[in-house]
Formats: structure tokens, sequence, C-alpha cells
């Protein structure tokens, strides 16, 4: 299927046009020259808000510039705008109708062309170079469209944080279940996991106390408890005492919990910790110091970490020795952080244990009389309430808490208060109606050891899976840890492959701009192994190298004029805009915003054949104040044989009423003979004085008229006139003594385009016929002695021999002085023959030098 | 479009290649990711972490 080409861009009413104007592609490359400010770029900003919805150069500034607001036009609103491309054959885009209402082509035109990768404005060209490493990533997203990879990425960090949050929740259960297997068992004084060893050892002292069968296994408890419940039953009904026993077990083990829960040390370590803190006054970032240093010794960087400039005052070895030992310097108050956070995961199991405590302690008062509770359940209630207050204030991050409040809620607990009153006096009222029972000591002691068996029990079989469940949560987040930073290594080789590709690219494009400086072998030119590197230990980040002369990986930015900064600027661009179109080969759409004009004469040569060789198949935009490159570039499609792909076309003036003026001097000619024949004399002088600025305008550029300057370069007739015709008088009598007898008329009469051209007076309403027919007929045979239709160029003056004057064909030449004119194809002859002397027959700026100083000679 | 799909896939390609080369990595949870891919369910965290469980053993 044929790639999409633009035919035309309309534009009405968007930037600095106000009427309605046309690019008219038919399908070609455009070149459009245009004077500063006189609308060039305002084509593009329409064609970039079609296509992308925006305007980056717009929407870019910010405080309050947008597109929305600041693209149309001055006098209009953005309903006005039009913005309209048509590709032919009724397919088209406009600013009004859907894209998905297009055909499919057309679709997938605009979907390539949403991002404005294919677009350089002159100001955009230092952008990337001058970046930091990680905003220059950030500029090449668009091309990358990494948007679905990222978020596969974002899932994978999204798996490896909530499976490290479901480990933290099985390491805070095990945490709960030991802390209350080691209350239970007085194994306070033992840390790190729970086993079953030291659970037996503490049970089987109790068991050998009481007189009891020792236990090999804890799964043994049940049979235990079955002999114990066996020995009971001898004592008769055990139902009540069990039960009131159990009751001021639970209690005393609640109070015995919410006495040890021990908030001591933690708010030793915070107030330690800030102590600290304040001492150091600068907060340390010891992970960015850490990083910071490995960063420095792994790459072999130069470059601070933070700033990425230049370590200039300490050598990167004393930079790492420097953090390092800072880092060594800290570490007491690291080792402070993490044993104040180890101690507050600690506290949270405790506080979680008496809250279980607490509710086992109120499931065991509903099996008791009423009236021996003596409140003591609502006291449970509410201190369970406190307690999950506290332990949320806890989860809080390190700097929030509140050292005064933890403080006096702790001494609530601690001291004597109506809760603690409350379950001291259930325990006394319990227990007195315990030894009132008629049961005898040993029932009592049998009691209590079954119930200890029991807690035992349920503790256990509650860590055991935890335990499991802990294993397992850590092996799961082992794995999407991998799975994590397995992504980001493939990721960070596949963009590393991609950006060696696109290195490739950079540094030939770059070679065929410089060719002039090292031909041959790019391998061994001085400005070499141009590449962008993806940062090794910063994730996304992006660093420009290449070697200079004999130093080996250097940032360019180091070493290189600004003029070779900007032609890399453009080499990146070019790189970037191929690999682009590798990826949607149908999208061959490339804009160029006036880039060459802060590159030379022989930088911007060489960069108009490579666009002209290189990007051949693309569909260019290419816009130019710069007028000897804009006929350089005219050139080279003659001689690249591209000619026939390119529409050149130039803006001569802009107003803000209507804004850029594109007209064509042979549609101005046309209209000009049809006035002559029943036109109006007011409309007649008008369209000829038109034709004549129009003329005069090229004439300028051809024969470098020396003109004063006048702002924004609105030069009319009566600016232009005196200087083109002395300068023909002067140094081209044969163009002279042809056209004398139209050039001394229009000498005389060129006040009239002032009188009744563009601006309008009464004196002029009243001009007769014939004068303005006279002038008019006098300006169409000037275009015709300047202008020739074949080549559509007006003449210009000639190097092949100096003096001479002809348009690019040859068809429309003046000889030189005492000579014979030179046609194109002898002149062509002529220049092979001088083997480069004379380089092509085309007025680059050495030759327009050699032409001036000859041109001062004759003067003389 | 053309380039998404070209370099997503080059890099769940080279994302599979890598997790196929370490020996740590159960096979069985390599297949889970690969039929998520092919379900193309690799932007769910919950599909992804759901895997994780289903495809990883006690022991790891």
């Amino acid at each position: 299927m044929a790639d999409l080409r633009i035919q035309r861009l309309d534009v009405r009413n968007y930037r600095g046009i106000s009427l309605s104007r046309s690019l008219l592609f038919d399908g070609k490359s455009i070149l459009l020259f245009g004077e500063n400010g006189t609308g060039k770029s305002s084509f593009i900003d329409a064609l970039e808000k079609l296509l992308t919805g925006g305007v980056s150069t717009l929407d870019a500034r910010g405080q309050g510039i947008s597109s929305q607001t600041y693209g149309p036009h001055i006098r209009s609103r953005l309903e006005a705008c039009e913005i309209a491309i048509s590709f032919g054959e009724s397919a088209s885009l406009d600013l009004k109708s859907a894209v998905s209402a297009s055909a499919h082509t057309v679709q997938e035109y605009a979907q390539a062309a949403r991002q404005p990768v294919y677009i350089l404005r002159r100001g955009q060209i230092l952008a990337f170079i001058e970046s930091q490493p990680r905003d220059r990533y950030d500029l090449l997203r668009p091309y990358l469209s990494l948007q679905e990879i990222e978020r596969v990425e974002t899932a994978f960090g999204g798996a490896l944080n909530q499976s490290q949050v479901e480990a933290d929740a099985a390491k805070s259960l095990v945490a709960q279940h030991s802390g209350e297997l080691r209350r239970f068992l007085d194994l306070r004084g033992t840390t790190g996991e729970l086993s079953e060893d030291p659970i037996l050892e503490a049970l089987n002292a109790r068991l050998r106390f009481a007189g009891r069968s020792e236990l090999h296994r804890l799964d043994q408890i049940p049979k235990s408890i079955g002999l114990l419940n066996e020995d009971l039953s001898k004592f008769g009904d055990i139902s009540k005492p069990a039960a009131l026993s159990a009751v001021v077990t639970a209690l005393g083990e609640f109070e015995e919990a919410l006495r040890s829960l021990d908030l001591s040390q933690a708010l030793a370590s915070i107030s330690n910790l800030r102590n600290r803190e304040m001492i150091e006054v600068q907060v340390i970032y010891e992970r960015v110091l850490q990083e910071g240093a490995d960063w420095i010794e792994r790459e072999k960087r130069t470059e601070c970490p933070l700033c990425e400039q230049e370590m200039k005052r300490f050598s990167p070895d004393e930079v790492i020795k420097r953090a390092r030992a800072r880092v060594e310097e800290k570490k007491e108050l690291l080792d402070l952080r993490q044993q104040l956070t180890s101690q507050l995961n600690s506290l949270l199991g405790s506080i979680a244990s008496v809250i279980r405590t607490a509710e086992r302690a109120r499931t065991l008062l509903d099996k008791i009389p009423q009236q021996l509770r003596q409140g003591a359940e609502s006291a449970l209630a509410n201190i369970a309430l406190r307690l999950n207050n506290l332990a949320t204030d806890l989860r809080k991050p390190i700097a929030q808490l509140n050292i005064g409040t933890l403080e006096s809620t702790i001494a609530e607990f601690k001291g004597e208060n109506e809760v603690t009153s409350a379950i001291r006096r259930t325990i006394g009222v319990v227990q007195k109606e315990l030894d009132s029972l008629p049961s005898p000591a040993v029932a009592q002691t049998l009691l209590e050891l079954r119930e200890l068996l029991t807690r035992v029990k349920a503790s256990w079989e509650e860590l055991v899976p935890s335990q499991s469940a802990l294993i397992r949560a850590e092996n799961i987040t082992s794995q999407a840890r991998i799975v994590h930073n397995t992504f980001q290594q493939a990721r960070k080789e596949i963009i590393s492959e991609l950006f060696e590709d696109i290195s490739d690219d950079v540094d030939r494009l770059y070679h065929e701009l410089h060719v002039h400086h090292d031909s041959g072998d790019r391998r061994h030119a001085t400005h070499r192994n141009l590449r962008l590197e993806l940062r090794e230990a910063v994730q996304r980040s992006v660093n420009l190298r290449g070697d200079f002369y004999e130093v080996a990986d250097v940032d360019p930015r180091g070493y290189y004029s600004d003029a070779h900064l900007d032609t890399l600027g453009i080499s990146i661009f070019l790189a970037l805009r191929l690999w682009y179109r590798r990826q949607h080969p149908s999208f061959n759409l490339m804009v160029l915003d006036d880039v060459v004009s802060s590159v030379d004469s022989r930088h911007a040569v060489q960069l108009a054949q490579l666009l002209l060789k290189e990007f051949a198949s693309f569909q260019i935009l290419i816009t130019t104040h710069d007028r000897i490159w804009f006929e350089h570039l005219r050139d080279i499609q003659a001689r690249c044989g591209v000619a026939q792909n390119f529409v050149n076309k130039t803006i001569y003036k802009w107003t803000i009423d209507e804004g850029p003026d594109l007209r064509e001097p042979t549609d101005e000619e046309s209209r000009l003979r049809e006035l002559l024949a029943d036109g109006q004399p007011y409309e007649m002088a008008s369209v000829a004085g038109r034709l004549l600025e129009h003329i005069l305008q090229e004439m300028r550029y051809s024969l470098r008229l020396p003109v004063p300057a006048k702002p924004g370069e609105l030069y009319e007739i009566g600016d232009l006139w005196s200087p083109f015709y002395r300068e023909i008088k002067r140094n081209f009598p044969r163009l002279y003594s042809e056209g004398q007898s139209i050039l001394d008329a229009l000498d005389i009469s060129w006040p009239l385009r002032n009188w009744i051209g563009a601006h309008f007076n009464r004196w002029a309403v009243n001009v007769s016929r014939d004068v303005a027919k006279e002038f008019a007929h006098a300006v169409v045979k000037l275009f015709e002695l300047l202008y020739c239709p074949n080549c559509r160029r007006f003449v210009a003056p000639s190097t092949t021999p100096l003096g001479q004057i002809a348009c690019r064909c040859g068809d429309k030449i003046y000889a030189a002085l005492g000579k014979e004119a030179i046609p194109l194809s002898v002149r062509t002859e002529l220049v092979t023959k001088s083997a480069g002397a004379l380089k092509e027959a085309k007025l680059s700026t050495d030759l327009h030098i050699e032409w001036k100083k000859s041109e001062g000679k004759r003067e003389r | 479009m053309q380039s998404e799909t070209n370099l997503d896939e080059d890099i769940l390609d080279r994302f599979f290649y890598l997790l196929t080369k370490r020996d740590d990595f159960p096979p069985q949870l390599l297949e889970r990711l690969k039929g998520i891919r092919n379900d193309e369910s690799l932007t769910s965290s919950t599909v992804i972490l759901s895997a994780l469980k289903e495809g990883t053993t006690q022991d790891g």
C-alpha cells in the first residue's frame, strides 16, 4: 500500500494566519522560505495542533501559556480556527471531525503522528543535548512508546510491594503467637523463631512438678489433657471451679501481659534518636551516600550523582572515600533507627498479644455468673479499644510519634484506674468464690495445668501455620523480587541495544554532516563514536558520550563548539526519526522549522545533501529564513535528481490582518494579463505594483542589493527600485541593454506602485487607464525579462563566467560584458574541467565572496 | 501500534529468556507467567501476585 502523503494544508485564524491560507504540497515535500516573522512557524504550529492536539512550544511554556488560549489568531477565538490536511481522494483530517471517522490508513497516520517526534524546531535542537540524563530519557519516551511495557513493570512492582505487605503481616502474626507462648511458659529471655524444643522443655518442667507424664511432642498435649480430665473427674463436677479457675488465670495473665507491656525502651530509643538527630543537625541520607559512592566506583564516573556536574574539588576516589567515611560516622545513628524499628515491631506484636488475652478473658467471663463479673467485661473492651488506638499510633512514621501522648497512654494502662480496679475486683470476687468451693488443692493444680496445656496447644496450633505462612510469604516475596529485577534488567538490556542502533545512526549522520572535516573512515574521525548510553546505576537515565581526538568516552558538551553541538542535536533528531520510521513505515512526515540558522554554510549544505539523499522517501516540510541555504537546497534538489519531489515556496511578507503572503509571481502575472485586457485602472495598477514588488524582492536576494534595513524587512518598491536599477545599469549591461526601454520607463513610473498599489489614497483612484496600462505593461515585460517559466526561477548572477546573469536552466541568459553567454551544458563541462576549483556552478558563500571581490575590482 | 508491539515483545522475550537462564526460579512459576503473557494480563499486579502464590512452593 502506498504511503499517505499530504496534498494540502489549509489554515485559517490560527497563530499568525488570519485569512485562509494553504500550503499546497501536492504529495511532495515543501521548502518554505520567509524572513523572520512572516508566518512560517504558524503553518507548523497549525499542523502540530491538528495532528497532536497541542503545540509543544506553547504548551511547554507554562505560566498560563497554552495552545488552547494562545493558539488562535490574536483577533480570533478557538471556535473560529480552521485547520485541515488533505491526503487526496477524500481522505482528510480536520479540527472538527473525529479521527475515528476517517479511513483506516488516515487513522494509522494520525496515530503515528500523535506524538510530535517528527518535528524539530530551532529552539529544540539543543534540548536533548543540554538536558540532564534523567530528562533525556523522558525526551526519548515518545519515540520509544514504552507506555504499555511501563504498565507491565508497574504491575510487577505492585506485586512485589503487595507480597512484602503480606510477608510483614505474617511476620507480625508469628511475633504475636510466639509472644503468647513465651509469656505462658515464662520464656521471655529467648529470642528468634520459637521451636518445639524450648516449649516442650518448659511444659515438661511443669508436668514433672505436678507429677505428670512428660511429653515427647506437642501433639501429645490432647492426650495429656485427657488424662488430666480423667483425674479431675474423680473430684466430681468440676465445670464450675474449672470455669472460675480459667477466669482467674485469664484475668491474671491479662494483668501480667498489660504490666509487661514495656514502652519505655521504645520511648527511650525515640528520644535518643531525636537527640542524636538534633546533634547531627543535618539529616543524613545514608542511602544516597552509599549508592552514590557505589555508582561512582562501579561506573568510574566523574560527575556528582546528584547534580551531574563534574567533581572538581575532590577526585572521584576521594569522594567515594569521604562518602563511605560519612556513612561509617553515622553508623550509630543508623543503628539507632534500626533498633527503634525493631523495638516498635516487637511492641506491636506484644500489644496484639495483650488484646488477644483480653478477648480470651472476655470469652471466659461469659461462662461464669453475671454477679461475679464485676464490670470486667466492659473494662476489657475499653482497654482493647485503647490498645488498638495505641497500635495505630505506633504504626505512624517515627517523626510523627508523640512521646508525650505515648507516655501518658502507657501511664494510664499501668497505673491504678477504673479498668485495672475492675479487673482486680473481679479476680478477688471470683477467687473468693473458687476458694469457697469444696475443691482440694490438687484439683486446683490440675485445673491450672490443664488450662496451661489448653492455651499452649491453641497458641502452638496457630504459631505453626503462621511460621509456614511466613516462610511461604518470604518465598513469594523473593520470587516477586526476582521477577521485578529481571524485568528491569530485560528492559535495560533491550533499550541499551536499541540505543546502540540509534547511536550508530547518530554517529553516521554526524559524520555525514562533517565529512569535510574528516573524510574517510568515520572510525578514525576526530569527533567519533557518538552514542546514547543507558546509565548503569540509575534507572531511566541517558548519558551522551563520544570520543574526541585522542580522548575516549567524554561528554561532547565539554569539547564541542556550539555549532557542532547544534549539528549533533540535528543528527540525534534525524537518527530518532529514522528509527521511528522503521517502527511506522507508512508514516513519512518530517518537519524542520528553521533548524539551520545556527550552523555555518558548509554544514548547512551538507545537511541539505543529507536530507535529500537519506530522507528522500520522507515528506518533508522545511522552513528557513536563510536565503542562501534556500537557494542551496534548490540547487541540490536538481543535482540529487529530486527536484520533482519538491515544492519551493516563498513568503513575501506578513501582515496581522491577512497573515503570510504566499502568492506565486506567475499567478500575479496571469492576473495582470487578464486585467490588461479589460480591468479597471486602479485594479490593474494595484496588481502590477504587487508583481513589481515581488520581482524586486527576488532580485534583492539574487543581486544582494544594498538596501537600508527596515523593521520586519517589509521592503516596498520605494526601498528596492533604485538599488535594483543602479545595479543592473552598472554591472549587467547586457541585461540592461535588452530591457532598457522597460527599465527606464519603470524608473520614471515606479511611484505609481506607492500611489495606487496596496496603499489606497484618493489621488490614486483618479489614475487614468492609459497610465495604469503603460505601468502594467512595463511590469509584465520586466517579468518576462527576469523570470524563466521553464525552471521557474528568476535570473541570478552566474560565476561562470563572472558578470553573466542567468536562470538555473540557462534558458534565460545575459552574457557578461565583452563575452559570449555560456549555456548550461557548456557550463557543466566547465565545472567538471575546473576539478572543484569552482565547485559546483552555484552561489555558495565562497563563490559569492569571489564574485563580490570581482565586482569591486570592476567598479574601481 | 507496530512500535509498541515490537519493543514490548522484545523486552518480554528477553525477560522470559533471562528467567529461563536462572536456576533459582521455579519452572512451574515461569510457565504460569508465560500463560499470563498469552492472556495479555501482565499489566495486572493482582493476576501476577496470584500467579506468584500459585507457582511458589513452600520451599521456594
